[in-house]
């Protein structure tokens, strides 16, 4: 297991200082220039964006393996349950109509976004709800979310509110500042801390509610914990970075595979793997040819969507319905 | 009709369908000439002389929205379609298309030809000499980054980049027409012309200016009233010559 | 003289257990039956403290709902009536979970004859529903606690199963654990030390197998004539 995590750590630094460093030719042009310079970009510029490429991904991998872990459903994550979109929708009203432009209060909005899509999702498919009833509450939820904040940005007093659709649901990491990496990642951390003291009970959710609630945990508590965290971690930074899909989905998955299926033990590894991920995702975007921007989310769903596929064909048959 | 029209002057009633002929308008014709201006001239967050153009009826931009108001001649810019001449010509009504213009010697001509139209051929020749001035003696321009939301930006050749070579800022060529953070750290202009269209509305492309690599180069700053570049037509003449006053 | 192992005070659950006393002495095996309906899982689950019930349970002693996990979970174990398990967990992991070491020669006692050997590296959820009931029996015996609560644990079991695991859980009362199951098919029925009749969420009868068969609360809560099950008893 401490092999499997330095492993992970080690990918995950070199990804890291790649995602740094490249692309290498204007940083090396500014060094013959002026040297100081160098430092400022890095800090200021590409600084934040690894941070928020390694902190988000972070944040998606350990609330989908949690989410997963609590409602025992393996396909269960921030995308299809609703709450990035919820997310996105909150940060959107807060920040376009209620003028709540700060970064804190933005991730606030963004977390009761989330939250308020969660509880929405308990709402509608019931506390024991099969596998598949969750799914589809939660995807229809994503979807309504979805279209109202484009809605809400057609709407928007600003006219410029509808070009940035595509950064709110599809995910953007470009030009944010450390002011706003920390926004995100100061809450999402602590997020991601509560939950990771978590992995050793959700192992032990893997047995069932009952056999929780008989040793003494209250499975309530623990599920409403979950949905806090994951709200609090999602929100903050979908309102800095929008809506990013699959990683959330996958990064959990690969996890359980490398931790031989225990539910509570892939959270770490998917926080890692979904850092990594991410990371991955958005060094693609910059070095994407012809000088266009390729949206975060496409990356990520190119990535995620043959992993997913494959995920649901193998799972073909022995679906609980 | 243009005869007709030209004796007539003070019966001509113009309905303006697009902004950029709504400042035409309000720089050219009487307020009696003004049978209605599109929707945005009265909208503060796009038009100088919002106050003056809610006075006025205002129009959707269709030629159908416009014809309550009973005009006698419909100004609009980038083409008003096929069905909207066949419709203005069975009306009686004459239909100005202008074409937007590429060069600021467009933009005088279309001074001068809607002055014609609207009979106001004097005042249309007093803008046009306005104009003439700005041209003559342009000063020895340095570099510079007119930069909207987002860091978007101009073409060297666009209008927008003429009328900033007539303030004395010379636009540099950038890639797509947009500049980087790591472009104004690494290679700043002399001066960055900064545009305040609707700076007070959020939006993610106006948060870009809250950027530490943005706000580093405060000091040399120059605002600029975004809503005239937006059609770059008559408002950028006392624009111009604002800028010509500020630090080169 | 057997000790006391639980005392139940007034233990309930809403609407589907009405308060309801029960002691259960250390070494016995005792079998809840009833018609569907009739608070069989819920008195397992009351007793086992799901579900914020209300009342009290005293394990040696001491207050269930005031110990902390660890204490509870070595010394109470629960098999739910749902077997299903969502992840690809090998048997070998999931009967370990809980802190098992296949330690003692009594733990791979248990390995040996629930023949879990040739599933400890197979996922899970993989298995027959009869291959989780027990690996998940077994993961409980593993654990060897003090008392084990136990809803339909023959239910898909082959009859060789069946009469096994009773075997175990018989060798386990004996070694001074309290097992309460609930029981279904009535056909293992004489195997039991005490029986606990259900009827609408509460205990109706008490008693050994022969005498809860054969009196008439029988007939009255499974509507069949009395005599008519009682060669059960053997």
């Amino acid at each position: 297991m401490s092999r499997l995590a330095s492993l992970l750590a080690v990918a995950l630094a070199g990804l890291a200082a790649a995602a740094l460093m490249l692309p290498w030719a204007p940083l090396a042009t500014l060094h013959a220039a002026d040297p100081a310079l160098v430092r400022t970009v890095l800090v200021e510029l590409r600084l934040p964006r690894l941070l928020l490429a390694a902190g988000y991904g972070a944040t998606l991998g350990i609330s989908g393996a949690a989410l997963q872990a609590t409602f025992a459903n393996p396909l269960a994550s921030p995308d299809l349950t609703g709450s990035s979109s919820g997310a996105a929708l909150g940060a959107v009203i807060g920040s376009y109509f209620l003028g709540l432009t700060g970064p804190l209060s933005l991730a606030a909005c963004g977390a009761v976004g989330a939250l308020l899509t969660l509880l929405l999702l308990l709402a509608i498919a019931g506390r024991r709800a099969d596998q598949l009833s969750l799914l589809l509450a939660g995807l229809a939820l994503s979807l309504v979310a979805g279209a109202l904040t484009s809605l809400a940005l057609a709407l928007a007093p600003s006219p410029f509110a509808f070009y940035d659709s595509f950064a709110w649901l599809m995910g953007s990491l470009e030009d944010r500042s450390l002011a706003q990496a920390a926004a995100a990642l100061i809450p999402a951390g602590l997020a991601a801390l509560w939950l990771a003291t978590k992995a050793r009970v959700l192992d032990r959710l893997a047995l069932g509610e009952d056999v929780l609630a008989a040793a003494g945990h209250d499975p309530g508590q623990l599920r409403r914990g979950v949905v806090a965290s994951t709200a609090i971690g999602i929100g903050a930074c979908v309102s800095v970075c929008g809506a990013v899909g699959f990683i959330g989905l996958v990064a959990p998955i690969i996890a359980r595979k490398l931790v031989r299926g225990h539910p509570g033990q892939a959270l770490v590894p998917a926080a890692l793997l979904g850092a990594t991920l991410l990371i991955g995702a958005d060094l693609a975007t910059r070095l994407a040819p012809l000088g266009r921007t390729i949206p975060l989310g496409v990356v990520t769903a190119a990535l995620g969507t043959p992993l997913f596929l494959w995920v649901l064909l193998r799972r073909q048959g022995e679906w609980q319905a | 009709m243009p005869a007709f029209a030209l004796a007539f002057a003070s019966a001509v009633r113009v309905a303006s369908l697009n902004l950029c002929t709504d400042e035409l308008v309000l720089a050219l014709a009487d307020p009696g000439q003004i049978a209605s201006l599109s929707y945005l001239a009265g909208e503060a967050g796009d038009s100088a002389r919002w106050a003056e153009a809610r006075r006025y009826p205002r129009n959707r931009g269709t030629l159908e929205g416009a014809l309550v108001t009973s005009p006698s001649l419909v100004l609009t810019m980038g083409g008003a379609g096929r069905s909207s001449a066949l419709i203005a010509e069975r009306l009686g009504l004459k239909v100005a298309s202008l074409d937007y213009p590429q060069r600021v010697t467009d933009v005088r001509a279309q001074i001068l030809t809607v002055g014609a139209l609207l009979g106001q051929k004097v005042r249309a020749q007093a803008l046009a000499t306005r104009l003439d001035r700005l041209r003559s003696a342009p000063p020895a321009p340095v570099d510079a980054m007119f930069v909207g939301g987002g860091g978007s930006s101009l073409s060297p050749t666009s209008l927008g980049a003429q009328w900033l070579a007539l303030a004395g800022y010379r636009q540099r060529a950038l890639p797509n027409s947009r500049v980087g953070l790591e472009t104004l750290a690494s290679a700043p202009p002399k001066w960055l012309i900064r545009s305040d269209y609707r700076q007070g509305e959020y939006s993610q492309q106006q948060a870009w200016f809250a950027h530490p690599l943005v706000r580093r180069l405060a000091d040399r700053t120059i605002r600029t009233d975004g809503r005239a570049w937006t059609c770059g037509g008559v408002p950028m003449i006392a624009e111009v010559a604002r800028l010509r006053k500020a630090p080169h | 003289m057997s000790t006391l192992l639980v005392d139940a005070e007034a233990i309930s659950l809403r609407q589907r257990l009405s308060p309801t006393n029960l002691s259960i002495p250390a070494g016995s095996l005792t079998a809840i039956i009833g018609p569907n309906g009739s608070g069989k899982t819920s008195l397992l689950r009351a007793l086992a403290r799901i579900e914020r019930p209300g009342g009290r349970v005293r394990l040696d002693g001491k207050d269930l709902d005031h110990q902390p996990p660890a204490w509870r979970a070595a010394r109470l174990g629960f098999l739910p009536a749902g077997r299903e398990i969502t992840w690809a967990i090998p048997v070998r992991d999931l009967l370990a979970l809980g802190g098992n070491v296949f330690a003692s020669p009594r733990q791979a006692e248990v390995v040996e004859h629930l023949e879990l050997g040739p599933l400890l590296d197979r996922p899970v959820d993989r298995l027959s529903t009869g291959e989780r009931s027990r690996v998940l029996l077994g993961r409980l015996l593993l654990a060897q606690p003090a008392l084990l609560l136990l809803d339909e644990p023959l239910s898909h079991l082959d009859p060789y199963w069946v009469l096994w695991v009773l075997k175990m859980l018989r060798e386990t009362a004996q070694g001074g654990a309290g097992v309460l199951v609930t029981l279904h098919d009535l056909h293992q029925i004489g195997r039991f030390d005490r029986v606990l009749v259900m009827e609408n969420g509460r205990i109706a009868d008490d008693g050994s197998p022969r005498d809860v068969l054969t009196s008439p609360v029988f007939e009255r809560v499974f509507r069949v004539p009395a005599g008519a099950v009682a060669d059960l008893c053997g």
